[in-house]
């Protein structure tokens, strides 16, 4: 009974019992019982151990799915920031003991880690990672950023990488070089190269590699430049930039012909040297062919009419045909001639007058002038060619007021002056409106003979004032007196006793005063007259 | 032994007394002959004005607050107790308050009848009346000394500065031709009876003076006792008696000569009138005594010494004299008085008297100006002069111009206008400049250490006598923006000078340094190190209950007119305020010291350039003193400065507002 019982507990599974059990009924014959039962067992067994190949195939030879992927923007500057994004995605099997690490080209600081691990990534997640920092290298230069991973399941590792390549599209370190589009050959010019960090951060070891051609004599530079042409800044803050000028000359040019000028920004030229953007800047060079030279006063005075001559001249060996010439004076005003042509060797003349600066001028180190040059078309070859420009400037002496002044009211005794009779004046000698620093100021007049000097004096600027007794000449000298201080000037008491014989007449309180400087801006000795000082009214008679 | 001989020999030798006063050193000298003994607090503060007050010996009792004011209000007052040295009014036989000192003394007369001087008819005998002689060849040679050194100047040692004995005659035979001085009855031989009398007097003289060895002791007539005493009073000069205005100088000379030293001579004027106005005869008495060393005192009578009369002419301070008086027609000195014009040079003016019947011009070497006063404005107008015409029987006094701000600083050249505190006009405008200096020059003169300080554009120099002992450059040899310095007693009024240097461009640092340019306190930036304007700076002590002084500082050009008060170490106090309106860009120049004269230290203040020149005076905490002023035209704003200076040296200080822009007038 057990048994029947075993058999349809179990005979679904054990189907050699129930095939048994319904063709042959173990009815004496439990020998095949015995048999069946050792048969199902040997069945189960095999059975048993099919199913564990089968899934010991499933689980170790067949590999999870793991999908790693790195993405990099579609532009990258050099310079900017630059985030790389990389994306684990786990298939049907969890994995475990994930470890994923990213290789970045050297110019790439990064701000963020670039070894992750994970203990377990269960099946179907995804998981993502940004790799931000800022990334520098050379300029439309392709540059590879890889992953490395590995993971394990159920007791197997896996490892791969995947990796990504971009280019480097520009820079933020920008680079532009102005030049002229046209020079003569010899003419002295000066060309600058622009350099701006856009960047948010600082840049050090920053370079600007020049490409200068052999031809271009360097004259001067405002910063050091190495044989190799290269221009060595030490940082270019944020947002901040730079100009180098450079000043020089192309020489041993023969006719008309076309030079290129290279500059290039190389970012952390030191160490790791990326060259960033790189710019190419033509010019021609042309042999001069036309000649100006100027002439006019080189000092004026304020108020003065100022005469001056242009005259330009053909030095080529061909004709130069529709020159135009212009002059732009101080201040603005522009002056044209053309000429339709101009034989070789030929040379014309023009004048002109200014009277731009009038005398109502008051301005430190003023001057005036203009500036000319001029354009031609070469007859033959029809390219233009120019004339450097030629400056002239006038300058013009300090205006300048000298006058003696006589105050009655802080002197004392009878006004108006009485023979025979004191009465004591203070002299102001004033020194005003005028525009330039002085130097050596001197000032000086002489006593008549009823004029007696007190001694009582005093000065705005420099020494004392000096009286000699022996020539009765009063004197003050100054080594410099700046202009646009305060009123300049001496003044002294002098004592006047006028005699019987000087009754209705005015009498000279000082005689001519005489004032001498030099003018610190042009040089000139200045020399200014100031009549002699007179009462203001007639000596009185004596009560 | 011999040690003791030697000492005592060089006693006996000396020359002169050691007084426990001090004559003043300032002219004029002025006394007051003040004998009613009832003296009001405001009568005391007037006299305290005098320099030597003669007052009745009974005064102390009467009004001892007076003494208290005289002294706290002039700590240098000189203090005579009057007494008669040989006559007694006869109210005070009377008196009966025995606390007062005048029974204490008078009643040893009542009670020894022989005491008193009478003929030989027993009368008692004056030469005054309602008054008696006292017979000094008794007792009362004695007595006298003894009571006014006892009772009288050893009760009060402090208040009591010495003994003034009036009428201490060298003789007496003129009083009566029956005079008894021996009182033997019968009557004396002039001679003797007058050389007993000199003798007795001779004998008290001693007796005060061993009795009061540094007391001042004088008499008043022409007592010839000078051996003890140190002088006398002239009373109603110049007197015929005397034989005028010659013979009054002569013995007033002779005196200044003949007594012991140091000499204290009054020279009393009477006006015989009530009425102070006699303004010609009070300069003829105040020139006449200018001419020698003695204290003038002009009031209404013998019988009424007791005015309080101030004139113009007593204010004004001359320092000390420079020479000794000359004629100044003939240039004769004091050995040969002659009726003429007689002149006497002072540090800070000139004294000139007309003793002659007519009237004098004089024609001076230099401008001299007026006194600017307020009674005889006719002649004391303040105008600067180079002649003057004195009339017969006056003087009158003339004030050097003054040439230099002390004490604060000055831009050297500038025009200098002196002002009180309210803007008025104190006396003539000067153009405040040493020549051995550049103009445009910051300079502080500082007397009291004959010292000059000059800051130039990086430079500031120290001249100690004229020679230089430092330089230095505040803010480094490479700034030239200019230097303003302050000189003062930073630390307080017993420690050494500081000079505290601002900018007067660039950035507004101030700094201290030694008065030998020692770098003393890297200083601060008041207004920040991002103002560039320069700063101002001014010292004194405007908060007097902080330590030390303080540094007052003003934003320099471009900067608002913000004023700070800094203390000595250059930390805020917390004093700040806008002296004028805030949106002004001119800065503000600071001055500071007693301007007003009431014992506190001021602000002053006056925009820079572009603004008009308005003074302002401030406390220390930022309140206005007084109305402000326009110191020049309102329409002038070339800019000034200011200073705070006692430029007429008389004591206190005036304001002094500085420019340059006189030359765009």
């Amino acid at each position: 009974m057990w048994i029947k019982h075993v058999t349809k507990k179990t005979g679904h599974i054990l189907f050699p019992y129930l095939w048994h059990y319904f063709t042959d009924e173990y009815k004496d014959r439990m020998h095949h019982l015995v048999i069946d039962t050792l048969l199902s067992f040997v069945i189960l067994g095999l059975l048993g151990s099919n199913i564990v190949l089968g899934a010991w195939f499933y689980l170790f030879s067949i590999q999870p799915d793991v999908q790693v992927t790195i993405t990099a923007p579609d532009v990258v500057i050099s310079g900017e920031p630059m985030t790389l994004d990389t994306a684990i995605v786990v298939g049907n099997k969890t994995i475990s003991a994930v470890d994923a690490k990213l290789v970045v080209p050297s110019g790439f600081a990064v701000d963020s880690p670039l070894e992750y691990n994970w203990e377990r990534l269960a099946a179907h997640q995804t998981q993502t990672i940004s790799t931000t920092g800022r990334f520098t290298g050379n300029v439309k230069q392709t540059y590879r950023a890889i992953v490395l991973y590995s993971y394990h399941y159920y007791g197997q590792s896996f490892s791969d990488s995947t990796t990504v390549e971009f280019e480097v599209d520009a820079s933020s370190l920008e680079v532009v070089a102005h030049t002229p589009d046209q020079i003569l050959n010899h003419e002295s010019f000066t060309w600058t190269v622009e350099y701006f960090n856009s960047a948010h951060i600082e840049r050090s070891q920053v370079c600007i590699q020049l490409d200068i051609p052999d031809a271009f004599a360097l004259e001067s530079s405002s910063v050091p430049i190495s044989e190799s042409g290269q221009v060595n800044i030490d940082a270019v803050p944020a947002q901040t930039g730079g100009t180098i000028s450079i000043t020089g000359s192309f020489s041993n040019a023969i006719g008309e012909g076309k030079q290129v000028i290279g500059v290039v920004g190389v970012d952390q030229c030191t160490t790791a040297a990326w060259r960033q953007v790189s710019v190419q800047q033509p010019l021609e060079v042309l042999t001069p062919r036309l000649q100006i030279s100027t002439a006019g006063p080189s000092i004026a005075n304020v108020g003065d009419r100022l005469l001056y001559t242009v005259t330009y001249t053909n030095s080529g060996d061909v004709t130069l045909e529709n020159i135009a010439t212009t002059v732009v004076i101080t201040g603005g005003e522009t002056l044209y001639w053309t000429d339709a042509s101009l034989a070789a060797g030929e040379r014309r003349t023009k004048t002109f007058t200014l009277n731009t600066v009038n005398s109502s001028t008051r301005q430190k180190n003023l001057t005036t002038g203009y500036s000319v040059s001029a354009v031609a078309t070469i007859a033959g070859i029809g390219v233009r060619t120019y004339t450097p420009t030629v400056s002239y400037q006038t300058k013009f002496n300090s205006t300048l007021a000298v006058s003696q002044v006589a105050r009655y009211d802080l002197g004392y005794g009878p006004h108006p002056l009485k023979a025979w009779e004191i009465t004591a004046v203070r002299v102001f000698w004033e020194v005003e409106d005028f525009t330039n620093d002085l130097s050596n100021v001197t000032l000086q007049a002489t006593l008549p003979a009823q004029v007696e000097w007190t001694g009582h004096a005093a000065v705005t600027e420099g020494g004392a004032m000096a009286y000699d007794p022996a020539t009765r000449t009063v004197t003050w000298h100054s080594s410099s007196v700046p202009s646009w201080s305060h009123a300049q000037g001496a003044s002294f008491e002098v004592r006047v006793f006028p005699n019987s014989d000087q009754v209705g007449k005015q009498i000279n309180i000082t005689n001519d005063l005489v004032f001498s400087a030099r003018d610190s801006f042009t040089g000139v000795v200045l020399k200014r007259f100031a009549g002699a000082l007179r009462t203001d009214q007639v000596i009185q008679a004596e009560e | 032994m011999k040690r003791y001989c030697l000492f005592i020999s060089l006693l006996l030798l000396s020359p002169s007394v050691g007084l426990a006063v001090n004559l003043p050193d300032a002219y004029p000298r002025l006394g007051n002959y003040f004998l009613d003994p009832d003296i009001s607090d405001s009568e005391a503060t007037e006299l305290a004005q005098w320099d030597i007050v003669v007052l009745g010996l009974e005064t102390h009792y009467t009004s001892p607050q007076a003494f208290e004011i005289m002294k706290a209000a002039n700590p240098d007052i000189i203090l005579l107790a009057y007494v008669t040295s040989e006559e007694v009014p006869e109210k005070h036989l009377e008196e009966t308050d025995t606390n007062s000192p005048i029974y204490k003394l008078y009643n040893q007369l009542n009670s020894n009848d022989d005491l008193f001087l009478k003929n030989t008819s027993g009368d008692y005998l004056n030469f005054y009346p309602d008054t008696r002689l006292i017979n000094v060849t008794t007792e009362w040679k004695k007595l006298l000394p003894k009571f006014m050194t006892k009772q009288i100047i050893q009760a009060d040692p402090k208040d009591w500065d010495g003994i003034f004995y009036d009428n201490c005659f060298n003789d007496i035979s003129w009083v009566d031709d029956q005079v008894d001085v021996n009182q033997d009855g019968e009557a004396d031989f002039w001679k003797t009876a007058d050389a007993q009398w000199k003798t007795g007097m001779t004998k008290m003289m001693k007796q005060t003076r061993q009795r009061n060895p540094n007391k001042v002791i004088i008499c008043n007539s022409n007592g010839d006792f000078y051996t003890y005493i140190n002088g006398r009073l002239i009373e109603a000069f110049p007197s015929s008696f005397d034989g005028g205005w010659v013979g009054s100088m002569e013995k007033y000379y002779d005196v200044l000569e003949a007594a012991t030293n140091p000499s204290v001579v009054i020279v009393n004027t009477v006006a015989n009138s009530a009425d102070a106005s006699n303004y010609q005869l009070m300069r003829y008495n105040l020139t006449s005594t200018l001419m020698g060393d003695g204290f003038a005192s002009f009031d209404q009578s013998v019988d009424q010494h007791h005015a309080l009369w101030w004139y113009d002419e007593y204010s004004v301070a001359l320092g000390a004299p420079l020479n000794g008086p000359y004629n100044v027609s003939s240039n004769a000195g004091p050995d040969d008085w002659s009726k003429g014009v007689w002149r006497r040079n002072f540090d800070r003016g000139i004294v000139l008297v007309n003793s002659s019947s007519e009237d004098k011009r004089v024609i001076l070497e230099d401008g001299f100006e007026k006194i600017l006063g307020t009674q005889d404005t006719d002649l004391n107008d303040g105008t600067v002069v180079g002649s003057v015409k004195i009339p017969a029987h006056d003087g009158i006094i003339l004030q050097g111009r003054i040439a230099q701000v002390v004490d604060d600083p000055y831009i050297n050249g500038t025009f200098a206008k002196v002002l009180s505190a309210r803007g008025k006009q104190l006396r003539s405008s000067f153009f405040t400049y040493n020549s051995a200096y550049n103009g445009s020059d910051t300079v502080v003169q500082v007397p009291e250490i004959d010292t000059e300080v000059v800051a130039g554009s990086t430079y500031v120099t120290v001249y100690k006598n004229g020679t230089q002992v430092a330089q230095f450059a505040p803010y480094g040899t490479s700034f030239t923006g200019g230097v303003n310095i302050a000189v003062e007693r930073l630390e307080g009024d017993h420690k050494g000078y500081r000079i505290v240097t601002g900018t007067q461009s660039g950035g507004a640092q101030v700094r201290i340094f030694s008065s030998r340019g020692q770098l003393v306190n890297t200083g601060c930036f008041p207004y920040g190190t991002d103002f560039r304007g320069g700063v101002n700076v001014a010292v004194a002590d405007v908060l007097p209950n902080k330590a030390g002084k303080e540094i007052v500082v003003g934003a320099g050009q471009g900067g608002g007119p913000q004023v700070l008060v800094l203390n000595k170490h250059c930390k805020p106090t917390g004093q700040s305020w806008f002296a004028y309106s805030s949106s002004l860009r001119t800065g503000v120049w600071v001055a500071a010291g007693d301007v007003n004269n009431d014992g506190k230290d001021d602000i002053v203040t006056i925009p820079g350039a572009g603004s008009a020149p308005y003074v302002r005076v401030f406390t220390g905490r930022g309140h206005e003193q007084s109305p402000g002023f326009y110191a020049f035209s309102k329409s002038n704003t070339s800019g000034a400065q200011v200073a705070v200076s006692d430029v007429d040296g008389d004591g206190d200080n005036e304001l002094i507002v500085m420019s340059f822009a006189i030359f765009n007038e």
